[in-house]
């Protein structure tokens, strides 16, 4: 068989997947429609099977590299997509007449993550990218009746619209200059005007742009306004999937552009690295202080995270893009574990205000108790894997004597520790307040938890494999 | 398994199994509590018997790969230093646990807290690898949170939170310390012993603010002045016996910290650090003692009393010689057996009372002779009267800064430094005796206030959790030496450490 579709094969599975979920919509066969979240899950459990044991790294097309690198974050966007679609199997509306259609943008957003982690050309970079979001903007959207859910959606759209036209503008310029789409083209360029002394101001504006588009898609301060809005009004489950999947895509392609392509030194971004991930932590965190909703309080820790995560770029090593490595599995767990939580508890409360979850230890002690490790982990207290996701990417900064974004960032925690501590605080000190205990039912999602906890407490204790296995499979293609 | 493994983690063992135990069954919830502390507690005496006294080295070490990849060591160890400070956490722990059986709210919660909280206290003073140490030290926090926040008293809350967040702030110092000293060792290492070891690379400025960034972290624990405002919030808000954890062990874990990995990996700075601490030192005592002489209630006058005794232990270190060592580590350990039953008997009264204030008792010396018995005791003993633990600590702590040649500075160019402060820090225990003194007064002499004409002496269950800690300090202010035996060693090789700068 050709070798690049064998490499593409879980790219092709995915595909395939999505299209037969439509399709089970189409028949009107009820029983036919209880499976698809059955082969939904089956399908994207295929694809993480050959997504983990490649026949072999290379090239398809000569714009997909399909390395160690990518396999990685391959296989988070596949292992997060299962647990969304547990999280969601008890939704009535998510779940209901239109599953298929639902499990579908799921899996197709994914493989957008997908693309995007194996992008080595712009034109890749691009549909991979709107591959993610699309499906977004109809899954945010998904409550119909919900004028919250259709402003999310609108806004997302709107400033999705709109960053992809910033950064295509900067795709321009840089096709422009260096008459190439591919990485390996802009690489090759700067070398040569790196010899020849050309200048790169329109380089470096191109650059810019094409940062400026994915810092929205990531939400980096100052593009991240439209963040909490969307998470709020979002249907949980996919407010849970905004939170990791798009977040890791993006991450995906930023460390392999900088890391391996454009080197930051070379067009100054260092400094505006270092400023984006101050900002942007700093913004997260201090906006989260006083936030009195959950989903928008986890809205902004994301965005928060998302700074500290962009630490282990500024610091520009390898320790560095390990350590967002790390980072990213461990926040992709705690982030699904806690919007778990805060589904089971909305669902019995009809509410996401913060007193939705207060008096919950009275309640439900092992799911207050659940909470308070998600949030411990998120906080970066040990033994939790959250504390080694930081310690690793602020070790990489140390190394590279970046000391007063460490010290930033150790302020921001410290921050970050007061905001999830008011949550425990409402859920183990004060007496619930509206009624509807929680019931310790929904098989799937306490599955989800409970898988999401241990891995957090299991790897956070043990982590020399996953820290052995990150070492190994940080590289890219050459 | 090793047997500091098992010391440490069976606590938590005991915590784990409380959760499945159920909820309303209190009784077989307390007991297991019992149970496994206890058998941390026996534990640590075997420890106890076996451990070599002539040996400064680490003993019942035991050392596993455990992240291989950022050279990370599952490593443990006790010596001089530590083991005295680990039987006295399991011992204070199991007393604790025992004078908790009051407690009506929440059980489970409560005593899987406690255990998890003693295996986070135990686990930092037998860690020999900065990371391991540095997690445990963090561990620990998250059940005093809740310990104190839904058990505590009226300002429980704010008490919990401001606690929390005060000693993570120092824990980012530490962090960014750890960190630091990783990467400047070659090979890298969080290895304490073997930072220690190489103490001569860490120079000039790097070493001076890693220092400072240690000294911070460990100060806000102890507490030194000013960091010490945590301190009586958290210990007056605190139920009875995690009061008794936060005075007899928490707040050793911050000398403890200075003395096992400040002065072994900075000795030169802290050698020259001696004069600033000693001043500390004295602030603590003096500034301490007078607080704790101005308090109407009687628990925060024991909480400040112990920025007064914590005083006495640094001025003992800022010696910087045998007797001061000696002394500061025999400070820790009374402190915690003096102190912890200071708390453990003002919960006694609280709990008939329901009022701490100093002004509400009067005349309880014949209605409950016993409680008051011990009281007055315990209350001799913190104040220091020879023939008691108190005593021989302080006494130590005092001569060793006294003939401390760690700094020729002269105060007016004619006293020198150490004995001028040393003078001065007297002034506290003059201090110290008159509130206590006034205390007993109040309380248990005089006319009986008619309000309390029913009042109920210990149970038995209350002396089960007091009675220990007042043999020992009678054993150990009369026969001090079987303690001083065990840690002398370690002090003797602590000094030639510091002697060889100089």
């Amino acid at each position: 068989m050709r070798s690049w579709l064998v490499l593409a094969l879980p790219e092709l599975t995915l595909s395939a997947l999505a299209l037969l979920l439509l399709a089970v919509d189409v028949l009107a066969v009820k029983r036919v429609k209880a499976w698809a979240l059955a082969i939904s899950i089956a399908g994207l459990m295929a694809a993480l099977v050959m997504v983990l044991t490649p026949p072999m790294t290379g090239r398809s097309f000569g714009m997909l590299a399909h390395d160690d690198f990518s396999m990685f974050f391959k296989a988070l966007a596949i292992l997060s997509a299962i647990l969304i679609l547990f999280l969601s199997e008890k939704d009535e509306v998510l779940m209901g007449k239109g599953c298929g259609t639902y499990a579908a943008l799921i899996v197709l957003s994914t493989l957008g993550v997908l693309f995007l982690s194996s992008a080595e050309d712009l034109l890749i970079l691009f549909v991979g990218l709107e591959l993610t979001t699309v499906p977004l903007f109809i899954l945010a959207g998904y409550l119909r009746r919900d004028p919250k859910s259709s402003e999310s959606a609108v806004k997302f759209l709107l400033v999705g619209a709109f960053s992809t036209g910033l950064m295509v503008f900067g795709m321009s310029y840089l096709y422009g200059i260096t008459g190439s789409t591919s990485f390996a083209g802009l690489r090759d360029w700067l070398a040569q005007a790196a010899l020849a002394g050309w200048d790169l101001t329109l380089f470096i504006v191109g650059a810019f742009f094409l940062l400026a588009g994915l810092g929205f898609k990531m939400s980096l301060v100052p593009f991240h306004q439209w963040t909490p809005d969307v998470y709020h009004g979002a249907p949980t489950p996919i407010t849970a999937f905004f939170s990791v999947s798009r977040e890791a895509g993006v991450i995906a392609v930023l460390l392999r552009l900088f890391g391996a392509f454009i080197s930051p030194s070379l067009v100054q971004f260092a400094p505006l690295f270092w400023l984006l991930s101050a900002l942007t932590m700093t913004v997260g965190n201090v906006t989260a202080l006083r936030q009195e909703n959950l989903k928008r309080l986890l809205a902004y820790s994301s965005i928060a995270h998302a700074g500290t995560i962009f630490i282990g770029l500024a610091a520009g090593t390898e320790m560095g893009r390990q350590g967002v490595m790390l980072y990213s599995f461990a926040y992709s767990l705690m982030s699904i574990g806690a919007f778990a939580v805060v589904i089971a508890v909305s669902r019995a409360k009809k509410s996401d205000g913060i007193e939705a979850i207060q008096g919950l230890a009275k309640e439900n002690l092992p799911l207050a108790l659940l909470m308070a490790f998600f949030l411990m982990s998120l906080a970066g207290i040990p033994p939790f894997l959250g504390f080694l996701g930081k310690f690793y990417v602020f070790m990489a900064a140390v190394e590279q004597r970046m000391f007063w974004l460490v010290g930033i960032a150790l302020i921001n925690a410290l921050a970050a520790v007061y905001y999830y501590f008011r949550i425990v605080h409402r859920m183990f000190f004060m007496e619930p307040v509206l009624g509807g205990p929680v019931p310790a039912k929904g098989f799937s999602l306490g599955a989800a938890a409970l898988a999401s906890v241990s891995a957090l407490f299991f790897l956070g204790l043990f982590p020399q494999q996953l820290v052995a296995w990150i070492g190994a499979h940080f590289r890219f293609l050459p | 398994m090793g047997i500091l493994s098992s010391i440490t983690f069976l606590p938590l063992l005991g915590g784990i199994l409380i959760l499945f135990l159920p909820k309303d069954n209190a009784k077989l919830i307390r007991w297991t509590a019992v149970l496994f502390s206890a058998l941390s507690f026996i534990l640590s005496l075997q420890v106890w018997k076996d451990f070599d006294r002539a040996s400064a080295a680490m003993q019942f070490a035991e050392k596993a790969s455990w992240i291989p990849f950022f050279n990370v060591n599952y490593s443990l160890g006790v010596d001089g230093l530590s083991l005295p400070l680990v039987v006295l956490t399991t011992l204070l722990s199991l007393l604790s646990i025992i004078g908790s059986f009051g407690i009506e709210k929440r059980v489970k919660e409560y005593f899987f807290w406690f255990l998890v909280l003693e295996t986070g206290m135990l686990g930092v003073f037998v860690s020999l690898d900065f990371f391991l140490f540095y997690i445990f030290w963090e561990v620990m926090l998250v059940p005093m949170y809740f310990l104190i926040g839904i058990w505590g008293g009226p300002q429980k809350e704010y008490a919990a939170i401001k606690f929390f967040l005060y000693t993570l702030f120092g824990s980012v110092f530490m962090l960014i310390s750890i960190l630091a000293l990783y990467f400047k060792a070659a090979p890298h290492t969080f290895d304490i012993l073997a930072l220690a070891a190489n103490h001569a690379m860490y120079t000039g400025a790097f070493a001076v603010i890693v220092f400072l960034f240690l000294f911070i972290a460990f100060a806000i624990k102890v507490p030194i002045f000013p960091f010490h405002t945590w301190l009586p919030l958290a210990h007056v808000e605190a139920p009875t016996a995690v009061s008794v954890i936060l005075a007899g062990v928490l707040l050793k874990l911050g000398t403890y910290g200075m003395m096992r990995i400040l002065f072994p990996i900075f000795p030169d700075v802290a050698l020259r650090f001696a004069v600033p601490l000693l001043i500390l030192g004295f602030i603590n005592i003096v500034y301490g003692a007078l607080c704790a002489m101005s308090q109407k209630d009687m628990k925060k006058m024991v909480a400040y009393s112990s920025i007064n005794h914590m005083g006495y232990a640094l001025i003992g270190m800022a010696a910087f010689t045998t007797t001061g060592f000696n002394g500061a580590i025999l400070q820790m350990v009374n402190h915690g057996i003096v102190t912890g039953s200071l708390f453990l008997l003002v919960g006694v009264v609280y709990d008939r009372a329901h009022t701490r204030d100093l002004d509400a008792f009067g005349g309880l010396g014949a209605k409950v002779p016993v409680y008051t018995g011990i009281m007055v005791l315990a209350s001799m003993a913190s104040l220091g009267l020879p023939g008691l633990a108190g005593f021989i600590s302080e006494f130590l702590c005092f001569m060793g800064s006294f003939s401390s040649s760690a700094s020729s500075y002269r105060v007016l160019g004619a006293i020198p430094v150490f004995k001028f402060f040393t003078a001065l820090s007297v002034i506290g225990i003059l201090v110290t005796a008159a509130f206590f003194l006034k205390m007993i007064q109040k309380v248990f002499l005089g006319p009986l206030n008619e309000k309390w004409s029913d009042l109920k002496d210990m149970t038995a269950v209350e002396l089960a959790a007091v009675v220990p800690l007042t043999v020992l300090t009678v054993v150990i202010g009369v026969w001090p030496h079987w303690l001083i035996r065990v840690m002398d060693a370690t002090v003797q090789s602590m000094t030639f450490l510091v002697d060889v700068v100089k």
